[in-house]
């Protein structure tokens, strides 16, 4: 609990906004609470994300009490859509976690990563979050965890990718956590960032206490220090790795008309399939530069 | 009319090497400025009017551009994103600015 004490310390001397905490299932920790304890005191606003299968009364009331936000993992609007992603049942321990949390006030988004298959569903998935008084967040796919061996089977084609960026510009109301910032090369800019901030504006910090550029790019190449040894403070304006994200741009983006929009696209998802951050975005929606590039 | 404003609840920001990001708890969503001039105006908010901001701005530097008319139209700007939001007008504006020294190496 020290290490993790000093590691909140050091964030609020950074002025870090938020933490997401996410897993594995953040409620197993055995200190969870009393983790939130002190971020709360370090004025470090929280959210994690959870399946919900933890979650009860006990468990709302205490984040209630603590002015948690939580993200709970659904994938489609009715079972035969979500549970075949996420496991037979989930749909309805989700749920039930949604209606717990929403009678304690807690602030809950749903957090659904967009297919080829949900798509379709976007409507449904709003309709479902807004019958719970809960928010809708949308994430991107990459090809990392249970997703790596499928991705091809599940990733929007372009032309939903396009159906997708008109219904983001129709509901600005849906958060996507920046997901699709990529999107917005196809006309007018998506609300939030329009850059990837990995290594710029944000970092993962693995349970063992590695830091990475983000979520997708937790390989150890790809680690720039240990936050048990080294503040993140340190590390944070120390790091090559980080130094090199902050200024260069992928050549093969050089001459795209689009490329203020997108500056690249996400850099954990060229790194997942390109083995290399500085390469454009995979599935740049443009398809200017993946004309260029022979894979 | 001059005027005075405040950041709106929830709001915390920080200035960044190549400008300021703004995070807008309300909806978690993230706000990136290539100026540090933002960061600037949302210290300075209720220390002062928009137009003694400015002209404290520009003792600083804004290389000659018009200081009230840049601040404005950030302000602005900051106003359309609800990050910030007019004050009504008080009796406290006769107590006069209280405005820190700006000497610093911000850029602006």
């Amino acid at each position: 609990m020290s290490q993790i004490r000093n590691f909140l310390d050091d964030l609020a001397k950074m002025k870090v906004f938020y933490i997401n905490i996410g897993g594995g299932e953040p409620l197993l920790h055995q200190n969870f609470f009393e983790i939130m304890d002190y971020a709360v005191h370090k004025d470090v606003y929280v959210q994690f994300s959870t399946n919900g299968t933890l979650i009860n009364s006990t468990v709302a009331a205490e984040i209630t009490k603590r002015g948690l936000r939580v993200q709970v993992s659904l994938d489609g609007w009715q079972p035969s859509v979500n549970n075949p992603i996420r496991g037979v049942g989930t749909f309805q321990k989700a749920v039930a976690a949604i209606r717990l949390l929403r009678e304690k006030n807690v602030t809950v988004a749903i957090n659904c990563v967009v297919t080829g298959a949900s798509i379709a569903g976007l409507d449904a998935m709003l309709q479902l979050a807004v019958s719970y008084g809960a928010k809708l967040r949308l994430s991107r796919l990459r090809p990392a965890g249970r997703a790596l061996n499928q991705w091809w089977e599940l990733v929007p084609s372009r032309e939903q990718y396009v159906r997708l960026y008109q219904w983001l510009m129709r509901h600005p109301e849906v958060n996507t956590g920046d997901s699709f910032f990529f999107l917005s090369s196809l006309g007018e800019l998506l609300p939030g960032l329009s850059f990837c901030g990995a290594g710029k504006l944000t970092c993962s910090v693995d349970p063992q206490g590695f830091v990475y550029p983000c979520p997708f790019m937790m390989d150890p190449a790809t680690v720039i220090g240990n936050v048990k040894t080294k503040p993140l403070s340190e590390l944070w304006v120390e790091a090559e790795l980080f130094s090199r994200m902050r200024t260069e741009e992928p050549r093969a983006c050089v001459g795209c008309h689009s490329y203020s929009k997108c500056r690249g696209g996400c850099r954990g998802a060229s790194y997942l399939v390109y083995g290399n951050w500085n390469m454009p975005d995979p599935e740049c929606v443009r398809g200017e530069v993946n004309d260029k590039i022979s894979i | 009319m001059d005027s005075r404003y405040t950041v709106q609840p929830g709001i915390k920001y920080r200035y960044e090497q190549s400008g300021g990001v703004i995070y807008r708890r309300v909806d978690d969503s993230l706000h990136f400025f290539n100026s540090q001039l933002v960061i600037n105006l949302l210290e300075l908010a209720e220390r002062g009017t928009v137009r003694e901001i400015a002209a404290k701005i520009s003792q600083a530097s804004l290389r000659g551009r018009d200081a009230e008319e840049f601040v404005l139209k950030i302000l602005y700007l900051l106003e359309e994103l609800n990050l910030v939001h007019e004050l009504e007008p008080s009796n406290n504006q006769a107590a006069g600015p209280d405005l820190p020294d700006l000497a610093d190496n911000r850029q602006m």
